[in-house]
């Protein structure tokens, strides 16, 4: 086994915040294990698509599953609490996830999201997605007769 | 420049489009989904009537929920491994989104006594009346058997379709 485990990595958001973290727990997101690999670890790493507030988060996230001291139900209860976030920071995250292909991080935000949406009205919805609605009174109409039973 | 012809103009009106949204979200700071993550959080809706609803909220929105394949994840969601032939089969009778929408939904609801029960159920008074047994409260709970039940009926329809359409010529 390499030393990989004492290598740390420094990363350093859009606004310049610069974090460090264990390699063994970083290269959990794709982007940066194929960095490394590819030996192009720039000192520090810098991301521009995520700001230091959502890479804090990422980042806690990262930490957590990348203990492997920690059961999967202990994992799991963290998880329950992590999502417990305004609805405009799991967005956020989403995009971070999908930038840094953290796959694990990703399902757990899309599910969490997935779940609150079976609760909304399509208003709701347009609302904490930030939609804006491009249909016509006639087009929405029709889109919500496609599937009557739906509203019922 | 020649404009595009409009076979073409899709892309470019997506291009457009996506342009437009990532110019307001620089302006109001409001995070926007492309069509790939937004098929990444509808993959974890597994109710039918959500993905529905989703359809109704924008033009993009519904050009995503209509991805059969997401239709396809809510139907086979008790198998553990889909047999193979099913896709196939339910692709060339008309997608898994009609098979959830016409059939297997109207299985599913609670047989409650509203007026507004779909043709489709009452096409068939031979069969037996929607099992009284599921529970109205919570979501529905069904299984395999619901949906090889709707797969007989939706094949059912398009080969009575098919000899209707025999007949005629």
């Amino acid at each position: 086994m390499s030393s990989s485990e004492e290598r740390k990595l420094i990363l350093k958001s859009s606004d310049n915040e610069e974090f460090v973290v264990k390699e063994s727990s970083a290269v959990q997101c794709l982007t940066i294990k194929n960095l490394v690999e590819d030996r192009c670890v720039s000192d520090p790493i810098p991301l521009a698509n995520v700001d230091s507030k959502i890479l804090a988060l990422v980042i806690e996230f990262m930490e957590k599953h990348a203990e492997t001291t920690l059961s999967n139900s202990e994992k799991k209860e963290f998880d329950v609490e992590f999502v417990k976030k305004p609805f405009d920071d799991l967005l956020e995250l989403i995009l971070a996830a999908n930038y840094l292909d953290f796959r694990e991080l990703m399902d757990v935000l899309c599910n969490t999201c997935a779940k609150q949406m079976e609760n909304w009205s399509v208003e709701e919805v347009r609302e904490k997605f930030n939609i804006q609605n491009d249909y016509t009174v006639e087009e929405e109409k029709a889109a919500r007769a496609e599937n009557p039973w739906a509203f019922e | 420049m020649k404009r595009p012809l409009a076979v073409a103009g899709d892309s470019n009106m997506n291009k457009k489009l996506k342009q437009e949204e990532e110019e307001m979200s620089k302006e109001a700071e409001a995070v926007l989904l492309d069509d790939n993550l937004l098929t990444e959080v509808l993959k974890h809706v597994d109710d039918g009537r959500t993905l529905a609803s989703a359809a109704c909220v924008s033009k993009q929105w519904k050009r995503t929920a209509h991805d059969d394949q997401l239709w396809e994840l809510i139907c086979t969601k008790h198998y553990n491994r889909t047999p193979l032939q099913l896709r196939t089969v339910v692709l060339a009778l008309g997608g898994f989104r009609r098979l959830y929408s016409s059939y297997l939904w109207p299985l599913l609801k609670p047989s409650s006594s509203s007026s507004s029960s779909p043709p489709t159920v009452s096409a068939w008074p031979c069969l037996p009346p929607a099992p009284a047994a599921v529970p109205t409260r919570s979501k529905a709970r069904w299984g395999k058997d619901e949906v090889n039940l709707s797969l007989s009926l939706l094949s059912i329809k398009y080969f009575e379709k098919m000899s209707f359409n025999n007949r005629g010529k």
